[in-house]
């Protein structure tokens, strides 16, 4: 069957979305998102950082245009979408050596326990550079 | 909840006819542990006898009538109507990304061609015995789960990576050679190894556990999965072949 | 998808998954190592006292061998992670499968192209501009 009307994707009972999504579902979903905005993010992190590796003059630059609040918030994003397919990939790796496969929802709910204290860690470091104005450019 | 006017709303579709799926509302009168297989019947013997569903045993056990109850995947004869009737509504769908020959029928043929690739047999060593194989109730337990599955589709139609990759083995002929693999019986493991051991065999599998959710009976083919995951890959890593002699 | 293809093709499935779990938990390490490195180790120098890097301090830190290979490191395993990712997500999806044989080729071209951009754009770092 193909893409016919929007009813496939989003009408209840769709062929898209068939089952509940369950624990699983939602990390695979997760995981697959984050790690295709991390693949896009390293080849953005390396062309930013080949304008700016000629000379001094230009990495400062780059420097300063990153420091701005709205990039620090974009790397906020960032550490989010890192820790959390990091914690899944921990899940993940778990169940390839054959640990806690019985008890996934529990493994799932525990591994984003910990991204949720590591994101709110992530957060706690880069609060003053979003949130408190900075002065005289530093 | 006997005795109610329900209304149950069927995806229908007729490949050779409908250029879309379309539901299609039909009321029937609950009875007392009435379930959803017995409501089709309803339907088809007094309503509208073009409609079209597989069925067999009526007992869960042929695996026939796996269809999606209510938003998830479930033995028709098994499930019970009152238990998911919401705002007197039933809404039954064929199994999901899967070809439709018609209505709730769906076709099969890829699914029974992939179990047939994992050798869904006993394979002996010479010389065979000369009565049944001996096998002791120890010796049983780690099959006493996946000799239960009724090849129902369910957990291979809900997998989301055999949905778009139809090389993938999928759940339900990894479990079943997860049953010969773990069989006592069975003497040929390197060669079950050998076939689910490829991009399209265990190492596509990524623990969605959508086949864990679904199984109507409470199998768990992730376990299988990984299990003969980590015996491939020991096998790779360290060697091991060798005590294949015969 | 007949029933002799799938038995035949016989792709290293093996190493694909097992390099993807190794690099997984290097990049662990390694990130940690970059994030602390770049954002909150002391790099000693602070003429001005503020707190962005310069290319300065880069230099300084990029002196010392271990920060290179850090470096280098965490760039190889993230191409392989992400490449070796991506190539699961399109065969997932059920894109390209039947040119599985381009499809290696091309993520391996772009793969080491990528190394070869990356090593490169450190040298004046290592160099000290």
């Amino acid at each position: 069957m193909k893409i016919r009307d929007l009813k496939w994707f989003f009408g209840r009972n769709s062929e898209f979305w068939p089952t509940n999504i369950k624990t699983g579902m939602w990390a695979w979903i997760g995981h697959r998102i984050t790690g295709l905005v991390l693949v896009v993010y390293v080849f953005m992190h390396l062309s930013f950082l080949s304008t700016a590796s000629i000379s001094s003059g230009d990495f400062n630059a780059l420097m300063e245009v990153t420091s701005n609040p709205l990039f620090v918030a974009m790397d906020f994003v960032l550490i989010i979408a890192v820790i959390f397919h990091a914690m899944n990939g921990f899940r993940v790796i778990m169940f390839d050596l054959g640990l806690g496969v019985r008890h996934q929802k529990l493994v799932f709910w525990i591994a984003m326990a910990i991204a949720a204290i590591l994101v709110i860690g992530g957060l706690w470091a880069l609060w003053d550079v979003i949130f408190v104005p900075s002065e005289g450019g530093g | 909840m006997a005795g109610e006017e329900i209304t149950i709303k069927v995806q229908r579709f007729d490949p050779t006819a409908d250029r879309v799926p379309y539901w299609q509302p039909y009321k029937v009168v609950t009875k007392p542990g009435m379930t959803v297989l017995d409501a089709l019947f309803e339907i088809m013997n007094h309503q509208d006898g073009t409609l079209a569903f597989r069925f067999c045993c009526r007992a869960g056990v042929c695996g026939s009538c796996a269809m999606v109850i209510a938003g998830k995947i479930r033995l028709a004869c098994e499930t019970q109507i009152a238990q998911f009737v919401r705002k007197k509504e039933l809404l039954l769908s064929p199994l999901p990304h899967q070809k439709v020959v018609k209505d709730l029928a769906v076709d099969y043929e890829h699914f029974f061609e992939r179990i047939k690739q994992v050798k869904p047999y006993l394979m002996g060593k010479e010389p065979y015995p000369e009565r049944e194989y001996i096998q002791t109730p120890k010796e049983r337990v780690p099959i006493n789960d996946p000799i239960d599955c009724v090849l129902c589709g369910s957990c291979t139609s809900s997998c989301s990576v055999a949905w778009w990759n139809t090389d993938y083995l999928g759940p339900a002929a990894l479990l079943k050679a997860y049953r010969f693999y773990a069989d006592t019986r069975d003497t040929a493991k390197d060669e079950r190894l050998d076939l689910i051991e490829s991009e399209s065999g265990v190492y596509r599998c990524h623990t969605i556990f959508n086949c864990v959710e679904v199984c109507p009976k409470d199998l768990n083919p992730t376990e299988a999965i990984q299990k003969m995951k980590i015996g491939a890959t020991k096998r790779k890593l360290f060697g091991g072949r060798k005590r294949r002699k015969a | 998808m007949s029933s002799q293809s799938i038995a035949t093709t016989k792709v290293a499935g093996t190493w694909a998954w097992f390099f993807q779990r190794l690099s997984a938990v290097l990049l662990i390490v390694f990130l940690a190592i970059h994030l602390y490195a770049s954002h909150f180790m002391d790099l000693g120098e602070h003429e001005s006292g503020e707190a962005l890097i310069s290319f300065d301090d880069v230099t300084v830190r990029l002196d010392q061998l271990f920060y290179i290979v850090v470096d280098y490191g965490m760039l190889s395993m993230v191409l392989v992670h992400g490449l070796n990712g991506l190539r699961t997500v399109m065969f997932d999806f059920d894109m390209f499968v039947k040119r599985k044989k381009y499809v290696d080729v091309g993520l391996w071209v772009v793969g080491i192209a990528t190394l070869i951009w990356g090593i490169v754009i450190l040298f004046p770092f290592i160099t000290g501009g």
